[in-house]
């Protein structure tokens, strides 16, 4: 498969998902906060700076048609729809004064207008199966119309084991077996986790994880195109050769980290 | 142009053309000509960057057009410097009127945050040096300037001279001071030319795609060159053995001639 067509312009968009685990587990401490805050400050950020990258003077070109699905007490479309779209209608925004270098050794106070689509949640349990079921639908739909562009990537953040492991794969394998005529469908999946148990990052084999739930995560998530590795190398990350998009046991550095390079990796 | 002059520069093509799928609207490159001094340019505005059309087009505009300070000297290493401030002035002004203007989050934010434009540059002046033609070109970035001779058959690329050299990470002009980035261009300087010849200046995709024919089959730039338009464009863009990449594009293609004879 090629992966080639990378969405320069706004001939050949691209589709970026993100589903977010909002199960009660989420509650648990993550960094400065809970789960469900870093992972909701996670994903404001990555459509923030998506949007910026598809800022063209006062246009935002559509160059990425854009989905949150969260899976909770429900399966639940947050987003969906073209990334102009999404960037005119935030649910809320807060203004915060953020320290910026000031480019002479110091720090600056700069006003910042930050944008809100996402409000951390965490209730019930687990069905991630379903989310994907949902996510498969989103993808068919964008591929009948798009079907020479860049394949969709879909980002899956979750804490914990979902509610009935055997529809979770069958559903993930379906998802990934979507194609554009340009490649599969990428699945990179963020299983995060404040337990300092060893972070794995961006691994090309299940040879050195011991749990079964790990290896179920690797087996769903793709094998890294070349643009996705050097975007993966840009924020960071050191993968090697085959590395597949999954991060186990990740803190809240490495997620934003995997976000970014998923979701921006592709668009110059 | 005065009687006595040797030369004219006789513009063959200018052509400024948007990605394919996009509005002529959003294109970042600007070119610009003056025919009475000589001046000719592209810039290529840096996508990503903040308001990049805006200071390209000043760029280009205050090169051939601009009327310059004194001790402003275009082609010196020491006195170019006015030229880039006053266009980063004009950029500030209409940009404080923009930002004046909106009250998208995503706009303010930057400015806020004093994000600048970047913008690749290739210009070029043609003079008269003791009887001989002689051009002085600021180059910067992966923007570039092709003088094909045409008496010894021979090509001179500046600044990239291989379609592999290109790369997402030029140098480029700022439109605000920038501390920690250095925007030096390059500059040629009294390179003689001579009647007949072509000279081309192009932003990157354009210039990449007009080395890799160079490389591969030097025959169709010779020949074609000034023949370029939208219809082509879009054919080459989708060539299967020399692709032309779809990114916004500026070209001139420019001829020393003899001037004509009066009466």
């Amino acid at each position: 498969m090629a992966y080639n067509k990378v969405p320069i312009g706004t001939s050949n968009p691209g589709l970026t998902m993100i589903l977010v685990d909002q199960s009660y587990s989420m509650r648990d401490a993550y960094g400065a906060g809970q789960k469900k805050d870093v992972a909701a400050m996670a994903v404001n950020r990555v459509i923030y700076e998506i949007v910026l990258a598809c800022q063209s003077g006062e246009k935002i070109k559509d160059r990425i048609y854009m989905a949150v699905i969260g899976y909770g007490d429900n399966i639940d479309v947050l987003i969906e729809g073209k990334i102009s779209e999404i960037a005119e209608n935030p649910i809320d925004t807060k203004e915060i004064m953020k320290k910026e270098p000031d480019g002479a050794g110091g720090l600056v106070e700069v006003k910042t207008i930050m944008p809100i689509w996402i409000k951390p949640k965490a209730e019930n349990g687990t069905p991630m199966g379903h989310a994907f079921d949902v996510a498969h639908r989103v993808a068919d739909n964008w591929i009948q119309k798009n079907s020479d562009n860049f394949p969709p990537i879909v980002i899956n953040i979750s804490d914990g084991e979902p509610n009935d492991p055997d529809h979770t794969r069958d559903a993930a394998l379906r998802l990934m077996d979507i194609q554009t005529n340009d490649g599969k469908l990428l699945m990179l999946n963020a299983h995060i986790s404040d337990l300092n148990a060893g972070e794995v990052l961006l691994p090309n084999s299940d040879v050195g994880l011991h749990d079964e739930y790990a290896k179920f995560l690797f087996e769903i998530s793709s094998e890294l195109p070349q643009t996705l590795i050097d975007a993966a190398i840009n924020v960071g990350f050191s993968p090697p050769e085959n590395a597949r998009g999954f991060l186990f046991n990740a803190g809240a550095e490495n997620l934003i980290k995997l976000l970014h390079f998923g979701s921006l990796g592709t668009l110059r | 142009m005065n009687e006595t002059e040797s030369f004219q520069i006789q513009i063959l093509n200018t052509f400024i053309c948007q990605k394919l799928g996009e509005d002529i609207s959003d294109c970042q490159d600007s070119l610009s000509t003056n025919i009475n001094n000589n001046r000719f340019c592209v810039a290529d505005g840096v996508s990503r960057s903040f308001y990049p059309a805006i200071f390209s087009g000043l760029l280009t505009n205050l090169f051939c057009n601009g009327d310059m300070p004194e001790n402003t000297e275009l082609f010196s290493q020491k006195k170019w410097q006015k030229w880039l401030e006053i266009a980063q002035h004009e950029w500030l002004k209409l940009v404080e009127e923009k930002v004046d203007q909106t009250n998208k989050y995503y706009i303010k934010n930057r400015f806020y945050n004093k994000e600048h434009a970047g913008a690749t540059f290739a210009g070029i002046e043609f003079q008269e040096n003791e009887r001989s033609i002689i051009f002085n070109a600021m180059i910067i970035g992966d923007s570039c300037i092709i003088h094909i001779d045409q008496a010894h058959k021979k090509t001179n690329k500046y600044l990239i001279e291989s379609s592999k050299d290109f790369n997402f990470t030029p140098n480029y002009f700022p439109s605000r001071p920038v501390q920690e980035k250095s925007f030096q261009p390059n500059f040629l300087i009294d390179q003689p030319v001579s009647v007949d010849d072509i000279i081309v200046v192009a932003t990157d995709a354009i210039a990449k795609w007009l080395l890799l024919l160079i490389e591969k089959r030097e025959k169709l730039i010779f020949n074609d060159i000034h023949k370029l338009t939208y219809e082509t464009i879009d054919k080459y863009r989708t060539d299967q053995s020399y692709p032309l990449e779809n990114d916004d594009i500026a070209l001139l293609v420019l001829k020393v001639v003899q001037p004509k004879q009066k009466g």
